[in-house]
């Protein structure tokens, strides 16, 4: 019997063949063996918010400026006048302490 | 030239030709399906279901890797070995060339699309009671056919070699 020319029938066979494993096909083949689909954390799908008709009017660019500097100045005003001098305070208290001291 | 256009030359294109086409439209209905319904999922009945699953590598899903230079190998390979065959179709003087026209018709199928789509699609499952054999396509139908008979073939030719 010819097993030379059988055998190199069966290695043509084997790279003309195409087919691939059903495990590949029914288990769904990963792309790549690195690649682990598990970690990925399913994410919500994209909705339109329920308040979207309520959204503010929007206005000039210029003026929401001049707005925010407005409040920039307010707040630094507030500040400057909302802040106790406590430098006399301190110097009072310590000239007592060392009154008492001395006495 | 007239030996060329033959008429044993016209029968044995057509034979490919005819093999190859077969192969091909199986192939673009199958993709047609995928193409509208996402996916390639259908049982015939318990024995036969249809699913799509596309192999880069050789038989059984053997060397099928990520590489595009064993890909390219394995493909040149198989380029060789469909010239090799052309070469013994033109050989042969006995029923052997048409078995090998078999193999050869088939052989293209698989070829045109490791080429066109970088792998094959293969998408006929048959199972019983839960085992599944490999997932093949018409090419692969046609290639076995082929290379069953020339196994065939040769095993007579022994026996009949013997008997004289």
């Amino acid at each position: 019997m010819n097993y030379k020319k059988i055998t190199l029938l069966l290695l043509v066979f084997l790279f003309l063949y195409s087919c691939n494993n059903a495990k590949n096909a029914l288990q769904g083949k990963k792309r790549s063996d690195n690649s682990d689909e598990f970690l990925v954390e399913k994410k919500n799908p994209l909705t339109m918010p329920p308040d979207i008709n309520e959204l503010p009017i929007p206005i000039d660019q210029e003026d929401l400026v001049n707005k925010n500097n407005d409040e920039k100045l307010e707040i630094i005003k507030n500040l400057e006048i909302g802040e106790p001098d406590t430098t006399n305070e301190n110097n009072s208290l310590e000239d007592s302490i060392l009154e008492k001291i001395k006495d | 030239m007239n030996k060329f256009f033959s008429k044993k030359t016209i029968i044995y294109f057509g034979i490919v030709l005819f093999i190859f086409l077969i192969d091909r439209i199986s192939k673009l209905y199958i993709l047609s399906i995928l193409e509208n319904s996402g996916s390639v999922d259908i049982k015939i009945n318990s024995f036969l279901n249809l699913i799509l699953i596309w192999n880069n590598g050789v038989g059984f899903g053997l060397f099928s890797f990520d590489q595009s230079e064993i890909y390219n190998v394995i493909t040149s390979i198989i380029i060789f070995i469909n010239l090799f065959i052309i070469y013994l179709i033109v050989k042969s003087k006995d029923i052997s060339a048409y078995f090998f026209l078999i193999v050869l018709g088939g052989s293209l199928g698989n070829l045109f699309d490791r080429m066109y789509y970088s792998s094959v699609p293969d998408f006929i499952d048959i199972s019983y009671k839960g085992y599944h054999w490999f997932v093949f396509n018409v090419a692969d139908i046609f290639i076995s056919l082929g290379i069953i008979c020339l196994i065939f073939a040769e095993l007579l030719n022994y026996k009949k070699k013997n008997e004289l």
